[in-house]
């Protein structure tokens, strides 16, 4: 259940003494998730406390969205070394995309508030998708924090069935939109070469590219878009899924 | 709004104080009638059985007792699990909350932490909507009623319930859970057609296997595995298939896999353990029966030969070990034999088993003479083995004889062995007869269970130890599942029943109805 109690216990090969990285990777990972959670915890706490002036208030906002960012980046960091070791395990189950929209923005709804962007949704509340919880709301988690990050004021998150019988989720901004070389990207290309100093390293883009390819129904995969315009002309995240 | 909260009382279940009272700082704000907080897994059961929590957020990692999931097997084996309960299982990381596991035994979801307050209330709000949506379903499953809770679903599914999917999924396995296979399968198949989802893929196969189609069911969760590699519940059933064909090669590198991903299972380590022995890799049993022997005291699944079991196969591998193996595997030996000794102090039966132990070690050591002494003494308690028939510790009192060159002990046993087991089977003849048991049989094709029941419990009085009469008894009590019974006490009073039935031997025309029950209960 727990993967972490469980790889904890010496493989059948190796010897106590030698642990695997993924072990320790692992073991790491949920030391940091659990200071994560406590640090998300207080601010959490700080921030309901409706004395404080508004530029703390905001400070702590954006303490609370980098600490998320930072957990998105450790179940990053994880899902991509278990893609290299035994490829991604998926677990497809039904979901109401509606739910994923909405647990989206309460996750968010401290720094929404802060900064007083609004979120507008256009999707079915019936509407029912197959895909991997988890992965999905890791994906678009990421998706979102970027788009909080060049924003003005607005955001909007659509999810349609089009004609062919796929599920686009679309996620529209009112910033600057994406960069030139970013909008080249395509998921089936070689690993992206990472520019680490613009800021922008594109390994989210490169891990939502393989979880959205790694959905497949019948022969047809999942896939990422990324385009500028749109209803407000900033960036423009298609992901869509079989 | 109608607030969905105010009545609820919660339970939170974690072994670090931080934890707890994080989370708790978050539930209070959403209202709740009262927060409870345990921190350990026994402390969780026994408030639950006080207060049956409509809300419990347990951790899967409890430190070294219980984990999460063994709370929740055990609050619903005692048939205290009510059906408005929502159980929450809180694991440490994402995408590995296995969603497979037993209808009764599945969590009605996973958090992953970090938890945010927000988060957790509409997660929560979700749940207890479904919950109340399905309540109908739900408290008919909650009474193991398990044809009406069909009918339930059927009609949510006809209403087009928001739900309905979820409300397929519990129909079908409803039907795997009344043995109907062909009817499960269909039902799979139909939402495979829409979308191969792992549960439904997952039920395909479990149906494949129990409909004995095995080549399919291998195909199907090969599937299963293909998606997501650690599926345990498709590696096990791959497991399964090649024990059934026999073929125990390819079954152990099954198991094997199985173990390293998910090792806290005393079921799987079970088969581990068997497996292992089919294909002579005693290290790899003596692993297995080590887990169960861990897991087993904190368990509710656990045997009581497990212990026993172990000692012998620890005692018997330390004796072909070498070197520095050899002497951390005496150490061992003697370490867990202390102990077991200790606790043999009252039990004849184990005190036996105990003395043979011991008995092996000496000869491991090369301590012919004390072996010797020590056999000689057990050796008188031969007949009582035989008188209860138990196979277990004679099979271990005539290797350890054969080991220690006693051939002549070990031949009047083999002699006297034949000799009670023909005695054995005139009177199990006698008790098959008597006129209460036929009573018995006749009420319980009645479908008078209760009746049947008494008529059994006669008849065992008569007949103490008859091996038919009991498992009549099992079988009638089995039937017998009012709504609101405690399982695990029937569980209890079966497995004392069956366990007296313990040493029935594969060759005995009852063991394969014997073995039957014992996995029915099992399921308990």
């Amino acid at each position: 259940m727990s993967e972490l109690s469980d790889q904890m216990s010496p493989s059948p090969t190796a010897t106590p003494q030698q642990l695997d990285f993924s072990t320790v990777l692992a073991a790491c990972v949920h030391d940091m998730k659990n200071s994560l959670f406590m640090l998300l915890q207080s601010i959490e706490q700080l921030a309901d406390n409706n004395d404080l002036p508004a530029d703390q208030q905001q400070e702590l906002a954006k303490l609370h969205y980098e600490a998320y960012r930072v957990n998105t980046n450790l179940m990053q960091l994880l899902g991509l070394y278990r893609m290299e070791r035994d490829r991604l395990p998926l677990t497809i189950e039904e979901y109401f995309v509606s739910d994923l929209v909405e647990e989206l923005i309460v996750k968010n709804s401290l720094y929404l508030e802060s900064k007083g962007i609004e979120i507008e949704t256009d999707v079915d509340p019936d509407l029912v998708w197959y895909l991997d919880g988890d992965l999905i709301n890791n994906l678009l988690t990421d998706v979102v924090n970027n788009a909080l990050r060049y924003c003005d004021k607005r955001l909007m998150i659509r999810a349609q069935v089009c004609q062919q019988g796929l599920l686009n989720i679309t996620l529209e901004d009112d910033g600057p939109g994406y960069p030139e070389n970013m909008l080249q990207f395509r998921v089936d290309r070689e690993t992206q070469s990472f520019d680490v100093k613009s800021g922008r390293t594109g390994l989210g883009l490169y891990f939502a590219g393989l979880i959205a390819s790694s959905h497949k129904n019948k022969s047809v995969h999942g896939d990422i878009k990324l385009a500028n315009g749109g209803q407000y002309g900033g960036s423009v995240f298609t992901l869509t899924l079989p | 709004m109608y607030d969905l909260f105010s009545q609820k009382k919660v339970l939170i279940v974690d072994d670090f104080a931080e934890f707890r009272l994080s989370l708790r700082s978050m539930v209070d704000g959403f209202g709740c009638a009262s927060v409870d907080l345990a921190k350990s897994g026994e402390e969780a059961v026994s408030l639950y059985q006080q207060s049956r929590h409509q809300i419990v957020l347990c951790d899967y990692n409890l430190g070294e007792h219980q984990n999460g999931q063994q709370v929740l097997e055990e609050i619903s084996l005692r048939g205290w699990l009510s059906p408005d309960t929502i159980f929450v299982l809180i694991t440490a990381e994402t995408s590995l909350s296995m969603v497979m596991g037993a209808l009764e035994f599945r969590p009605d979801d996973y958090l992953s932490k970090p938890i945010n307050k927000a988060n957790l209330k509409t997660r929560l709000k979700r749940l207890l909507e479904q919950k109340s949506e399905l309540s109908d379903v739900y408290k008919a499953l909650g009474q193991h009623d398990y044809n009406l809770a069909r009918q339930r679903c059927a009609h949510h599914i006809k209403q087009k319930s928001r739900y309905r999917g979820q409300c397929y999924r519990l129909l079908a396995e409803i039907l795997l859970r009344q043995d109907k296979p062909a009817d499960a399968k269909t039902i799979y198949l139909q939402m495979i057609e829409v979308r191969a989802s792992l549960w439904a893929l997952q039920g395909l196969a479990q149906s494949l296997f129990m409909l004995n189609e095995f080549d399919a069911c291998i195909d199907a969760a090969q599937q299963v595995l293909s998606d997501n590699p650690r599926a345990i519940d498709a590696i096990d059933l791959i497991a399964q298939c090649y024990v059934a064909k026999h073929d125990y090669r390819q079954a152990y590198d099954f198991i094997k896999q199985a173990v390293h991903i998910s090792p806290r299972s005393i079921k799987r380590q079970r088969m581990a353990a068997s497996v292992a022995a089919q294909c002579n890799d005693k290290q790899v049993e003596l692993r297995a029966l080590r887990q169960i022997h861990e897991l087993g005291a904190h368990s509710v699944q656990a045997d009581p030969d497990d212990n026993v079991r172990y000692l012998n196969t620890l005692v018997a591998y330390s004796g072909d070990a070498t070197g520095v193996e050899r002497r951390r595997m005496v150490a061992e030996t003697q370490e867990q034999l202390t102990r077991f000794t200790r606790a043999a102090k009252h039990d004849d039966r184990l005190r036996q088993q105990s003395t043979i132990l011991q008995a092996q070690l000496a000869l491991t050591q090369g301590d012919a003479k004390v072996a010797e002494k020590l056999l000689t003494q057990v050796f008188e308690d031969a007949p009582e083995m035989m008188q209860h028939q138990d196979e277990l510790t004679i099979k271990m009192l005539q290797q350890t004889l054969t080991e220690a060159k006693m051939s002549e002990h070990q031949q009047h046993i083999e002699q006297q062995l034949k000799a009670s087991r023909q005695q054995h089977q005139a009177r199990e003849q006698q008790a098959a007869q008597s006129a209460s048991n036929v009573r018995g049989i006749k009420q319980y094709e009645m479908g008078d269970y209760i009746t049947a029941i008494d008529s059994f419990r006669d008849a065992l009085s008569d007949n103490a130890d008859s091996t038919a009469i009991t498992l009549n008894l099992v079988q009638a009590l089995l039937k017998h599942l009012p709504p609101g019974t405690d399982r695990l006490k029937v569980r209890d009073e079966c497995t004392r029943l069956l366990n007296q039935q313990r040493f029935l031997q594969p060759n005995n025309p009852r063991y394969k109805r014997y073995q039957m029950l014992k996995a029915k209960i099992h399921q308990l």
